[in-house]
Formats: C-alpha cells, sequence, structure tokens
C-alpha cells in the first residue's frame, strides 16, 4: 500500500532525482522509493544470514524441562 | 488478536515472553512473528529493557541446562557464580542471531523514563519495566505491540497482539 508523504528536500536532490526518473523512464516516486529502500537496508545481513540466524533461534531451541521453563519465565530479572 | 494477525508493514514492538517462546518453540505464532521479520515483510524492534532481560533470561536457561544451577532463584544462583557466567557463549549466540535477524534496539531515552514512563505508570499502574516498553513503542508511534502480557490489552494507544496458540508446561 503506498502513501502520499509530504516533506521538503534540496532543489539539486530533487532536479537529479527528476532526471534519474527520466532517464529510465519510471516515476520519480519510484527511485526516490529505491533509493531510501537501500538507505534502510544498508548494512543489513544477507538475506541467508538472516535465516540462518533465525534458524538459530528458533530451531535450535535450549533443552529445558517444563518445570525450568516455567521457573525462568516467572522469574522476575530485576530481583537478585 | 493474535500475532498472525499483524499486518504485513507493521512497525511492531515485541516484549521479552514472545521471544523465549519462539526460542522453546512453545508458539508456532511467536515463530512466524519472528520469521516474517527475518524475510523483512514487516519491521520488528525491541525496547532496551527487553534486550537485557531477554538476554538475562537466556543465561539462565543456559546455565540450568548445563546443570550449573538447580532449583528456585536462579538469578541469585548464578551471581554468586561469576566463573561460570564466563563460559556461558550460546545466549549470547542467540541474542546475536536476533540481531542478525534484523530486530531493531532502541534504547531507553532519559524523557522515556522520566515523562512517558512516569505518566504511564500513574495511569495505569504498570512496573517499571512495561512502562518503559510502553513508553517506548508509543514515541516509535508503533503498529503493533506483540505481548503474551494481558495487562498490555488494557492501553488503548497501542493495538496488542498476543500468541493464542500456547504450549506452555503443565503446572505442578
Amino acid at each position: 500500500m503506498k502513501r502520499k508523504v509530504g516533506t521538503l528536500i534540496e532543489d539539486e536532490v530533487m532536479r537529479l532525482a527528476k532526471r534519474r526518473a527520466a532517464e529510465e523512464g519510471r516515476p520519480m516516486s519510484d527511485v526516490i522509493q529505491d533509493a531510501l529502500i537501500r538507505y534502510l537496508h544498508a548494512g543489513a545481513a544477507h538475506p541467508k544470514e538472516r535465516e540462518a540466524a533465525y534458524n538459530l533461534f528458533c530451531n535450535h531451541p535450549f533443552k529445558l524441562t517444563p518445570k525450568q521453563f516455567r521457573q525462568v519465565l516467572e522469574e522476575d530479572a530485576w530481583d537478585v | 488478536m493474535s500475532l498472525d494477525d499483524i499486518p504485513n508493514g507493521s512497525l511492531c514492538v515485541l516484549d521479552t515472553n514472545v521471544l523465549l517462546y519462539a526460542e522453546q518453540g512453545s508458539s508456532a505464532q511467536a515463530q512466524r512473528l519472528l520469521r516474517r521479520i527475518e524475510k523483512r515483510e514487516l519491521l520488528g524492534v525491541l525496547p532496551q529493557p527487553v534486550w537485557q532481560e531477554l538476554t538475562h533470561k537466556l543465561m539462565l536457561i543456559e546455565a540450568q541446562v548445563l546443570g550449573q544451577i538447580t532449583g528456585g532463584n536462579p538469578s541469585r544462583q548464578l551471581a554468586g557464580k561469576p566463573d561460570v557466567v564466563k563460559r556461558l557463549t550460546a545466549y549470547r549466540e542467540k541474542v546475536q542471531a536476533l540481531l542478525t535477524m534484523g530486530l531493531g534496539f532502541e534504547a531507553c531515552t532519559r524523557s522515556d523514563l522520566t515523562e512517558d514512563a512516569f505518566q504511564i505508570q500513574e495511569h495505569h499502574g504498570f512496573l517499571t519495566n512495561d512502562s518503559i516498553i510502553l513508553a517506548i513503542a508509543l514515541r516509535l508511534g508503533a503498529d503493533a505491540l506483540a505481548s503474551a502480557d494481558g495487562r498490555f490489552r488494557a492501553i488503548k494507544e497501542i493495538k496488542v497482539y498476543a500468541p493464542t496458540d500456547l504450549k506452555l508446561p503443565a503446572a505442578p
């Protein structure tokens, strides 16, 4: 779902974005969205690393007894 | 509403219990939520108190599994065994895995605590950590709070989603 947003962008940046959109024959909103997605994902792990991380967390549980798990759930982390 | 009802594209704040249920396989909904975050179908964020509590509880779990602590009050037992704490490593890998998966880390600011959390405590009577979690979620403009803690359902400012498929260990 796309949403209309209002924001302020420098004239020069807008000019470059318009030119890139014209060169690629795409709406300017697509160019801005692509740039934003790349920025937001910069430094993020590769999809395979993310999947491996999911598998480590969810598919290799610590082997707790039900009683031990209950104790941990009920434990107050600040009560030592 | 169940965890499966959280819409794609949401900014979702997760509570510690949901992560523990996912790790232990006690809730398929909790695991699916993490899978959706891993696939970037929605954005998951953990406030600082959740990272701290989760780290602490996973550390206790690892120590229990290794037989280093037994019986009641595991925190107090482990606090008395710093050499054991030094040797624990698996819990750190689990915490690191959540970061790699893409879960965000949102620190607690001064105003989260001294303005918003205090106000939440005054209105709702929540304990400090729950109030901070909620204050951070509201500051972020989160669309969803995923928690099995029924007390959060009293909050009107944010939609609260809970696992409805828990397979909990039976009480003794």
